[in-house]
């Protein structure tokens, strides 16, 4: 080739990937910010979240007792954590498909497909965003109650088996939450919703454990929620938190074998699934909107 | 002689399920709508967009792909930039394969197309969206800052560069498009009709510096969709003519031209223009082909353009047609043939239409 133009794009090395990732992070806080109402909003949302588990907590404290013991018998601190790490397992789940259709809809796809760092660093960074407003919910709901329930984290925790749990909780959520973002090419679902995150959600709120110990359930209830990650992911998290409980606790050692045996079948799972679907939208024209 | 691109017998179809309504209003309720009406309607129809395409563009070329909407050139330009995988065929792109080697070809390609907004973020102003694109290049401060002046300068939004792009007008968010394009230095550029939705000055100052700066200065390999023919006969070195996704013609604009042979093509200028009016001309004796571009849709107003290979006879017939349906001749004249009446010889029918 005798061109006067040579490879001025070079390979993009580590440094710029990360670059990358960190400023689509910091593009999404900036845009969150921007639109000033909808940031009030998500803060208000997460005080009237917070509001409605107090009111629950009130009234049905007394009678989730006998099913508490496990985790400290404290409902109030029960249902905050519980709700705390959803907000983390929650972002597992949804990010990937999010910034999906953040990439699609705001066309930031065609962007990236053809530059160096490639798809992966915008969606990183996108996802990044989400566990950012995770976090900030959950020191929210944290600081909420401790203030106004008054419950004690400290003391006894054992933190390390409590972050453990919600890793591999993560681990295991992520898998589903590639799936979910599979769906987007496979299944069509372009409209910031899909039957993954949707059934998931769906059940996480019902049956894992996040509002009220399973064994309120009835059987069949409880049969649904052991099939999902989260339920151990809490579980664990909770005894560790409330109650101390170490790996040598069988209750949390079972939590935390199920928790590697769901990720080595969730993540290989959406790995597999994820890199179809996008092979498809390469086949479809589906990566970008231009047309 | 070296090739910049080598297409071969590429071919790229979509299949669509049929009848599948429009997703606007269909809301969160979109996937569950999505999957009941593939299950329930499960033929496909196949639509081929690019059909067997063989093409070489020339190193250094002002390569231009010309027709209507729909033809295929889009899609084209998505199979050779990476973006999409072709059904069958290939395209060696700056001596690297499509297929093979993708990742190489992505370095040597630069791509604007004209979507409005094209990855654009909302929270950065103009010159910071620029700055962005540019360190995602890898390009150094001092050169960025360079180029990212003479662009805004080239494209006219010095004046905007503090402006979020959600307060910019489209036209303006187009010319980022083209800014963020001309950043970076690559052996090979698509643009995808970059100049659509801009005022037709800043359309011609793109264009000038696209030839002089970009073309000649830098010696880049252009390849332009477009469906302005002027804008293929004013820039481009050779031009494709595509329709339904096949190269009907190609070679430079004179030579496409001499393709109209001994035909006459007669302009006329009128009011009233109308589907029955073309029809009734198309339909007259001697007359080989028949076009229209509305200038103004209130009135209707615009110009009809007739092939012929007798215009002295055909005249009074055409004139006759248009006073007879209600229209009002503003103006008759002989004209140069132009690609536009190429594409009408080789298709039968009209770039815009």
């Amino acid at each position: 080739m005798s061109s006067q133009v040579g490879f001025e794009v070079k390979k993009a090395d580590w440094r710029t990937v990360l670059w990358a990732v960190w400023a689509n992070f910091r593009n999404a806080v900036l845009g969150w910010s921007f639109f000033l109402s909808n940031f009030i909003m998500d803060l208000v949302g997460m005080v009237v979240n917070i509001g409605i588990f107090y009111f629950l907590a009130t009234f049905t404290g007394s009678a989730m007792a006998p099913h508490l013991a496990r985790y400290g018998g404290n409902y109030a601190a029960y249902i905050v954590l519980g709700i705390a790490f959803n907000a983390y397992l929650g972002a597992s789940l949804d990010s990937f498909y999010t910034s999906y259709c953040m990439g699609y809809w705001g066309c930031g796809f065609e962007l990236y497909a053809t530059s160096p760092v490639g798809i992966k660093a915008f969606m990183a960074g996108n996802i990044l965003f989400n566990y950012f407003v995770s976090t900030i919910s959950v020191l929210f709901y944290i600081l909420f109650g401790v203030s106004v329930f008054g419950i004690e984290i400290g003391g006894g925790a054992n933190f390390g088996v409590a972050i453990l749990a919600i890793l591999l909780g993560m681990t295991a959520v992520i898998g589903i939450g590639l799936i979910a973002a599979s769906t987007f090419t496979l299944l069509n679902a372009k409209q910031w919703s899909n039957p993954v995150t949707w059934i998931v959600n769906f059940l996480v709120g019902l049956v894992s454990g996040v509002y009220f110990p399973l064994e309120v359930l009835p059987e069949w209830a409880r049969a649904i929620g052991y099939l999902l990650p989260q339920t151990y992911a809490y579980d664990a998290a909770r005894m560790a938190l409330l109650s101390g409980a170490s790996l040598m606790n069988q209750l949390v050692a079972s939590d935390i074998s199920t928790l590697i045996l769901f990720s080595f079948i969730t993540i290989p799972m959406g790995v597999f699934l994820f890199k179809r679907s996008l092979r498809k939208a390469e086949r479809d024209g589906t990566l970008s909107r231009w047309t | 002689m070296d090739y910049a691109i080598e297409i071969l017998d590429l071919t790229k179809k979509f299949r669509r399920v049929k009848k599948i309504p429009t997703t606007a209003g269909m809301g969160s309720g979109h996937w569950i709508a999505a999957l009941a009406l593939k299950l329930k309607f499960l033929k496909a129809e196949e639509i081929i967009a690019v059909d067997h395409v063989d093409l070489k563009v020339k190193e250094e070329e002002f390569f231009g792909l010309l027709g209507p909407n729909g033809a295929g050139k889009t899609t084209l330009i998505k199979c050779l930039s990476t973006l999409l995988i072709p059904d069958e065929g290939t395209a060696v792109v700056n001596g690297y394969d499509v297929l093979e080697e993708p990742d190489k070809v992505k370095r040597c390609i630069n791509l604007v197309g004209s979507g409005h907004w094209v990855g654009f973020d909302w929270a950065l102003t103009v010159r910071e969206n620029l700055e962005f694109f540019a360190n995602l290049y890898g390009l150094k401060p001092s050169v960025a800052k360079e180029r990212i002046n003479e662009a805004l300068e080239i494209v006219g939004l010095k004046d905007k560069e503090k402006e979020v792009p959600s307060r910019i007008s489209s036209g303006m968010r187009q010319k980022m498009i083209i800014a963020k394009g001309f950043l970076i230095r690559t052996p090979i550029f698509f643009m995808d009709e970059p100049t659509v939705g801009l005022d037709p000055v800043s359309a011609r100052d793109i264009r000038v510096y696209i030839k002089e700066k970009i073309s000649k200065e830098l010696g880049e390999t252009i390849v332009l969709t477009t469906h302005y023919m002027q804008e293929a006969e004013q820039l481009c070195d050779r031009v494709a003519i595509m329709d339904r996704g096949k190269i009907v013609a190609c070679g430079s604009p004179q030579e496409l031209k001499k393709m109209i042979g001994k035909h006459e093509v007669i302009e006329i200028e009128t009011v009233n223009i109308g589907a029955k009016l073309i029809d009734d001309i198309g339909k007259i004796d001697l007359v080989d082909n028949v076009a229209s571009h509305i200038d103004d849709p209130v009135t209707s107003t615009g110009t009809i353009r007739v092939h012929t290979e007798d215009a002295e006879s055909v005249l009074p017939m055409v004139l006759h047609s248009i006073e007879r349906d209600g229209g009002k001749v503003l103006h008759v004249s002989a004209s140069q043939p132009t690609l536009e009446d190429v594409f009408m010889k080789l298709t039968g029918r009209g770039l815009v239409e």
